[in-house]
């Protein structure tokens, strides 16, 4: 099911990777400094979701691992999904002039 | 493929491979769970932070992004160390491991230290939900006025912004703790490889499954620095450690 | 036809440990002395840990449960208001935490999947070890809490009452919290068991079915568990710091604690019977020495409730301020939810028809489920029902649904199952006689405690209050007469089970003459469960065929029990 009993990425994919997720930090603090008011939730979400997709792919050896693999990533990301989609929705819909 | 002379193939497993792979699947099912336990308080403060946003934005301006970008680059390259381990047993290099292990360890202790500092400055403002909350700060002769004084003057809530901090130190207390069960893991693997016990080069596995945790209390740290720390507007005057 | 080589993946044969001929028979006796059982990382020896701890914990349970009828004979009621809030309080969350979430997959589940499977333990013995010792130490502070003090606020917690209570909700919420932390372990170490272990031949859709119902409970125990453990955290932060997260003085929503809580709270109740329905596709097969009726709609229902289930916590909150919208899509959804189940209903039954059907206690056990949670089931869609909910929330009907899904269901399958592989655990039969009895008294009891409940919800009497108006109290004093009999009946299996330990035939090795793995090796099983190296060529529940087994354990006209062969293993 897993094949990593070999091969390991190169060590200079690690550090290339590394460059670019502190790329993204340095990015989303600059963009903490460009006043975009409530929608910097967008770009810090977007670099945060980056941030997570290259350590993962990379560090965390989804590149190369096994359909169960993701498939054990795939659900976590649904539940996660169902979450936040289902509860939410309430807070979008409720008036909270009530309170 | 690998007969068991040394003790390493456990007596319920059939070959490594299939020891190896089970190891990794259960700390992806494990990782899976940790999403979801803190999905639970990031799906709470976004619920909030809906009904709530400008409080919300003016709690996240008063942190100290200096320090979360340093720890962001800590916790990152500790990162990239603790992989860089996992690449040494499996080649069998034992000092090469050691080497790494620890300094992913040094750089995990260093976060914990920012963070510590950081913590005791918004002590120092008065950052801190409840009656301090209210408190003016005295430093020395004059007093600056208390955060819930700023929040009136910025036409915010007091409650609210209080409540971003709840939110805040929740979180990040929560993510603090991970990180010291995640020391304490690879303090362990340290002590095992001191003790040889990474010799066989498919006990590599356990290292890769203690590096996916770690990997996973750095993606936590991406989305905390996103949501409290990047969502209100800084300026250069609060860049100080 | 014989598949085995393609999922073979060893190339050589791991044989029992040296000297095993020789060694302990079985996994009982392979070693004596509480640190044989303390730290053993047999799953089986740790199946009977977790039988002691949960019978014990359902004792102080349906103590509780006494107490609270004992109350409710008076419309005045026998004991002081706040008493009586503590003890439903402690009632609800000894039953649902430290019973019924635990008690399938920690008992039945620990022993058996690794066999049904044809493994040799979990895929993680020390882990499972952990999950019980995590169980005891949860289950240790919770009950602390509830004992010294105790806690007032219901089994659910709600805040903002939960935030300023002067009860001990704090350290209940750290109870059920490390009590969480040892189901999510559970659920990962047979999510990851079934996934890896499978013995070859033994595909997924070969599996039993009990193994795909205990599978799709591990996935609620990993996915929900967590969110419930993130919501008693914040509860236990806002109680001792004093600072609310759900408080209204703060802006806080107590509504929030309410999403948090059922998402996990929801499918919880999957969690708990579940595995109950994986033990009725056992028994029903076996006793009516038939074939599943629609092997892949049951297994595939399974893991329809699974997911399903994850959709409609919302049916909770109709009447506590949720958004409109938001309601009517999670009672559209709670419609849905009851389709797998009906699947499975549907199933068993035409399992049942034209089957060679026999009346052993588990079986009684079986019939008995099936028709009590068709009741409790069909109940839930009133109260799914925007409508009718509006009248029926909060009162005794929801009571009486969910007892007779948990009690006429879930406990039912857990005597079920516990009769059905009590000789392959102990390797004694018990007294067909008196276990026969136990279970229709069980079911009198049953009916006699909660059908007034229906009529009392009904009518409007409301839950969680010591009191009630006079108009109310035969259907009460039925209802605590019932109970009565129903704890009565609960001595039965306790007296007759402990008994076959010491005094009961030999079962041999298949008394039932069931199908499955489990059956083909000894009973009581040996330490690796196997003497011999598992191989599946065949579909599970093939009792047509020739070389069907054939149930080797009978009494004969004046009770007594008759050994006709002694089986031994082979596949």
């Amino acid at each position: 099911m897993n094949e990593h009993s070999g091969a390991q990425p190169s060590k200079t994919s690690y550090f290339t990777v590394f460059l670019l997720i502190a790329g993204l930090v340095f990015l989303a603090v600059g963009v903490s400094f460009a006043e975009l008011g409530p929608s910097a939730v967008y770009a810090n979400l977007l670099i945060a979701g980056l941030q997570s997709c290259l350590l993962g792919y990379f560090f965390m050896h989804l590149k190369g691992a096994g359909q169960l693999t993701w498939l054990i990533v795939g659900a976590g990301l649904f539940w996660l999904a169902i979450l936040f989609a289902l509860l939410l929705t309430d807070y979008l819909t409720r008036h909270i002039a009530a309170y | 493929m690998s007969t068991d002379s040394s003790g390493v193939l456990a007596h319920h497993f059939n070959n490594m491979e299939q020891q190896q792979s089970t190891a990794r699947l259960g700390m992806w099912m494990f990782l899976v769970t940790e999403a979801l336990f803190f999905g639970g308080i990031f799906v709470a403060y976004t619920a909030y932070r809906i009904w709530y946003p400008e409080a919300f934005l003016a709690g996240s301006a008063k942190l100290n992004v200096l320090i979360g970008g340093i720890n962001s680059l800590l916790l990152l390259t500790s990162s990239l160390t603790i992989t860089l381990a996992i690449h040494a047993a499996h080649e069998g290099k034992q000092d090469a491991l050691k080497r790494w292990l620890l300094a992913t360890i040094l750089l995990a202790v260093a976060f914990l230290g920012f963070k510590a500092r950081e913590y005791y400055l918004d002590y120092e403002e008065h950052l801190i939900p409840g009656a301090l909350f209210s408190k003016p700060i005295s430093e020395g002769e004059h007093t600056k006025p208390s955060p819930a004084q700023d929040c009136e003057k910025d036409n915010v809530s007091a409650e609210h912004v209080q409540l971003f901090f709840m939110f805040y130190y929740c979180m990040t207390g929560l993510h603090v703790l991970h990180m010291l069960v995640g020391i304490g893991l690879i303090s362990w693997l340290y002590l095992l490889a001191q003790r040889g016990y990474f010799k066989p080069p498919e006990r590599y596995v356990y290292v890769e499954v203690t590096s996916l945790y770690w990997h996973f209390v750095d993606m936590m740290w991406f989305f905390l620095m996103a949501l409290l720390y990047c969502a209100g507007p800084h300026t250069m005057a609060q860049m100080h450690l | 036809m014989s598949t085995i080589s393609a999922l073979h993946t060893t190339n050589h044969v791991k044989h029992a440990p040296h000297g095993a001929s020789h060694g302990p028979a079985n996994y009982l006796t392979a070693g004596y002395g509480w640190k044989s059982w303390l730290f053993t990382v047999d799953h089986k020896r740790i199946g009977l840990l977790y039988l002691v701890s949960v019978t014990a914990f359902f004792m102080i349970g349906m103590a509780a449960a006494g107490l609270i009828r004992y109350n409710l004979i008076d419309p005045k009621g026998m004991l002081p208001a706040d008493l009586y809030n503590k003890v439903f309080t402690a009632h609800g969350i000894v039953m649902v935490f430290l019973f019924l979430v635990p008690v399938v997959p920690g008992v039945l589940g620990n022993f058996l999947i690794p066999i049904m499977i044809g493994a040799k333990d979990l895929a993680f013995p020390k882990l499972n070890l952990l999950s019980w010792y995590l169980y005891m130490a949860g289950a240790a502070c919770a009950c602390w809490a509830l004992l010294s003090g105790g806690v007032d606020t219901g089994w659910t917690l709600y805040p903002p009452y939960s935030s300023r209570s002067h009860t001990n909700v704090a350290p209940v919420a750290v109870g059920i919290f490390i009590a969480g932390f040892s189901s999510i372990l559970t659920g990962l170490n047979i999510i990851v068991t079934v996934h890896q272990m499978r013995c070859p031949g033994m595909t997924w859709f070969r599996m039993p079915l009990f193994v795909w119902a205990m599978y799709a409970t591990s996935l609620i125990m990993l996915l929900a568990t967590p969110v419930l453990a993130v919501t008693v955290t914040l509860l236990a932060v806002e109680r001792l710091a004093q600072i609310g997260i759900f408080d209204p003085k703060l802006g806080g929503d107590p509504l929030l604690f309410q999403h948090m809580f059922w998402f996990y709270s929801h499918p919880a109740v999957y969690i708990m019977i579940l595995p109950g329905m994986g033990v009725i596709s056992e028994v029903i097969t076996c006793f009516s020495r038939k074939n599943i009726f629609g092997y892949t709609a049951v297994a595939w229902s399974s893991v329809g409730i699974a997911v399903v289930g994850f959709l409609v916590w919302g049916h909770h909150m109709f009447v506590a301020g949720e958004g409109y919208y938001l309601a009517m899509v999670f009672s559209l959804l709670s419609m849905f939810v009851a389709v797998p189940s009906a699947i499975k209903v549907f199933n068993w039954t035409a399992t049942l028809y034209r089957g060679s059907i026999t009346f052993q206690a588990p079986m009684l056990y079986a019939l008995g489920f099936i028709a009590l949670f068709t009741v409790g089931g069909v109940t839930g869609l009133f109260l799914a029902t925007l409508g009718t909910d509006r009248h029926l929330h909060d009162t005794y009907f929801v009571i009486a649904h969910f007892h007779f899904t948990m009690v006429g269901g879930m406990v039912m399958a857990y005597f079920a199952g516990i009769h059905f592989w009590w000789p392959k655990i102990t390797g004694k039969m018990y007294s067909d006689f008196w276990s026969r009895i136990a279970a229709i008294l069980m079911c009198v009891g049953f009916f006699m405690t909660f059908i007034p409940q229906f009529i009392a919800g009904y009518m409007g009497l409301p839950r969680r209050y010591n009191t009630y108006p006079p108009e109310f109290q035969v259907l009460n004093v039925l209802s605590s007469a019932g109970s009565t009999v129903l704890g009565f009946a609960y001595l039965f299996p306790f007296t007759y089970l402990i008994h076959s330990i010491f005094y009961g035939k030999k079962a041999g090795d298949n008394p039932w003459g069931a199908t499955g793995l489990e059956w083909q090796t000894t009973s009581p099983p040996p330490t690796f469960n196997f003497n011999y190296e598992p191989v599946v060529t065949e579909m599970p529940y093939e009792y047509s065929l020739a070389t069907a087994p054939k149930p080797t354990f009978s009494y004969s006209s004046n009770g007594e029990a008759v050994k006709e062969e002694e089986h031994t293993h082979v596949h």
